[in-house]
């Protein structure tokens, strides 16, 4: 029997190869810190942290706009994008993403992810 | 610190008075004539704490007051007890301060206060000398230079003694006109930036305190 | 038309200090509770203990609002000051007087705001009332933090949250009154006091 851990990680793993849009993958947890981190850089630590607040202020704007639970916050930069999905309140997966990805398949393959990973944790 | 204005103006005028102020929902009372108040030395005392706390004083000016004892604290003393070894708590300690910063430049008058047996005599001496060095006294610069939180406290404990009983005094009381001016002149100063800070933060007090 | 301006007061420390309820209590209205089931709430209410991004409005007159900010007490949220500190009027940083663990943390986040923001501060220490809570001259020994004040509170307590918050704004306008020049009395507004 596999550990969480391992778990968590086959999933990132997955889905990092599952479309070469995907560059990275991590979950956070809702303090701030990285609970598994595909992302393939130094800024793990910094990512959970910002991604933690990200999360939380999105949470906070859904819940005062009212427009139901927050589930995912889309971020576009000029280079690649980054992608923040729910789960279940307890935890966040992020994604970076190419530059002009097919955010169709990603979404899919990410939401995917989503499902499992709330499974898991 | 509208207790503190009513005060100083009662005892300014020297006209027989009688201060009606609320502590929690009861209300109370204290005469004034020939510059003293009524009572025993302790009663004074605890009832001018009482009304430096209170949110709502006022005082009513007639000359037939029936007074029920005849003894009387002169006002020094009376002051000068009720400030000894007073303490207070942030509340009253940030509406003081934000009252602090309103003064104008003023005037320090020196006063034999340590017949009184002013506690913080030394301190008023300091803010004499103050005074004299610079022509004018500052009660912002006084109050910063506090050295440390307890230093702090006995010099707005001066600044309420020396208010109340007329010891300071605005350096220019002669007019609105002088001061528009100044206004005026000031938009123009980018250093009123920081006079507009300390604005700021005092309608923000004003406010908390009213939470 | 007049602007109106808006000044931030940023309360932050570690789960459980009471960020969420004094931001509450010193805002005009609660923060919009929305509609969930009890399940939910649960969740929410663990979600929000968690990350504990807190906002409240307290407005102060015509022309000032001031914006409260509660935010997560651990150095690695530091990134965040360089955002709320712009326009802010100071800090409170609550500890947990019971753990060496946040006490630790808060450190930490000191050395960075004294750095980058420098803005007044104070500290509340909480949970004074518990076993094994150090008392605030331990606190500050171990803070050694210089000059800034170490205030026992319960920041749940409405009437603590004040007394917090008035404390940091007087020492702000002694601040603010020692900056400004001889020549910098701002209002002439002072007819009234004599």
């Amino acid at each position: 029997m596999a550990t969480k851990q391992d778990r968590i990680n086959s999933v990132l793993d997955e889905l990092k190869m599952a479309t070469s849009d995907i560059q990275g993958a991590g979950v956070l947890s809702p303090d701030g810190m990285m609970i598994a981190d595909k992302l393939g850089g130094t800024q793990g630590d910094a990512a959970a942290a910002m991604g933690a607040a990200l999360a939380s202020l999105a949470k906070r704007v859904t819940d005062t706009l009212k427009v139901g639970d927050f589930q995912e916050v889309n971020i576009r930069g000029s280079n690649a994008g980054i992608l923040l999905f729910d789960i279940e309140h307890r935890a966040s997966l992020i994604v970076t993403v190419t530059q002009g990805a097919n955010l169709g398949l990603v979404f899919l393959e990410a939401r995917q992810a989503q499902r499992q990973l709330g499974d898991i944790l | 610190m509208n207790s503190l204005v009513y005060l100083r103006r009662m005892i300014v005028s020297q006209k027989p008075a009688r201060v009606d102020y609320t502590v929690g929902s009861t209300t109370k009372s204290i005469y004034y004539e020939r510059a003293g108040f009524e009572g025993t030395h302790d009663e004074v005392s605890r009832k001018l704490r009482e009304i430096f706390e209170s949110r709502s004083v006022e005082v009513i000016t007639s000359s037939d007051f029936n007074p029920m004892s005849n003894k009387r604290v002169f006002a020094p003393q009376a002051i000068a007890s009720a400030l000894a070894g007073y303490t207070f708590n942030a509340e009253m300690r940030a509406s003081l301060l934000s009252f602090a910063m309103r003064l104008p430049p003023l005037i320090v008058r020196l006063y034999p206060m340590q017949r009184y047996a002013f506690q913080d005599n030394s301190t008023y001496m300091k803010m004499h000398m103050m005074y004299q060095h610079n022509g004018s006294l500052r009660m912002q610069s006084f109050i910063s230079q506090a050295e440390n939180t307890r230093d702090e406290m006995v010099r707005l404990r001066v600044l309420m003694a020396t208010y109340i009983l007329g010891l300071i005094a605005p350096l220019n009381s002669t007019g609105g006109n002088s001061h528009t001016a100044t206004r005026e002149m000031r938009a123009h100063n980018p250093d009123a930036r920081r006079g507009k800070k300390v604005s700021i933060l005092s309608r923000i007090i004003n406010r908390i305190r009213g939470l | 038309m007049e602007e109106k301006q808006v000044v931030k007061l940023v309360i932050t420390g570690p789960v459980n200090a009471g960020k969420t309820t004094m931001v509450q209590n010193l805002s005009d209205s609660q923060i919009a509770a929305t509609d969930v089931a009890p399940s939910d709430q649960v969740a929410q209410l663990k979600s929000m203990t968690t990350v504990g991004l807190d906002f409240g409005i307290l407005k102060i007159d015509e022309h000032l609002e001031l914006h409260l900010f509660g935010t997560p007490g651990q150095s690695r949220f530091n990134f965040m000051w360089n955002i709320l500190s712009k326009g802010a009027i100071g800090a409170i940083f609550l500890v947990d007087s019971t753990s060496e663990e946040s006490l630790i943390e808060m450190r930490k986040m000191y050395d960075y705001y004294e750095e980058h923001v420098g803005l007044p501060v104070l500290v509340g220490a909480t949970k004074q009332d518990l076993p094994g809570a150090k008392d605030v001259d331990e606190i500050a020994a171990i803070l050694n933090l210089g000059d800034v004040m170490v205030v026992p509170v319960d920041a749940r307590e409405k009437e603590g949250s004040k007394m917090l918050a008035l404390t940091l704004l007087g020492n702000a306008l002694v601040q603010a009154s020692a900056e400004a020049g001889e020549d910098d009395f701002d209002d002439g507004d002072y007819d009234d006091l004599f």
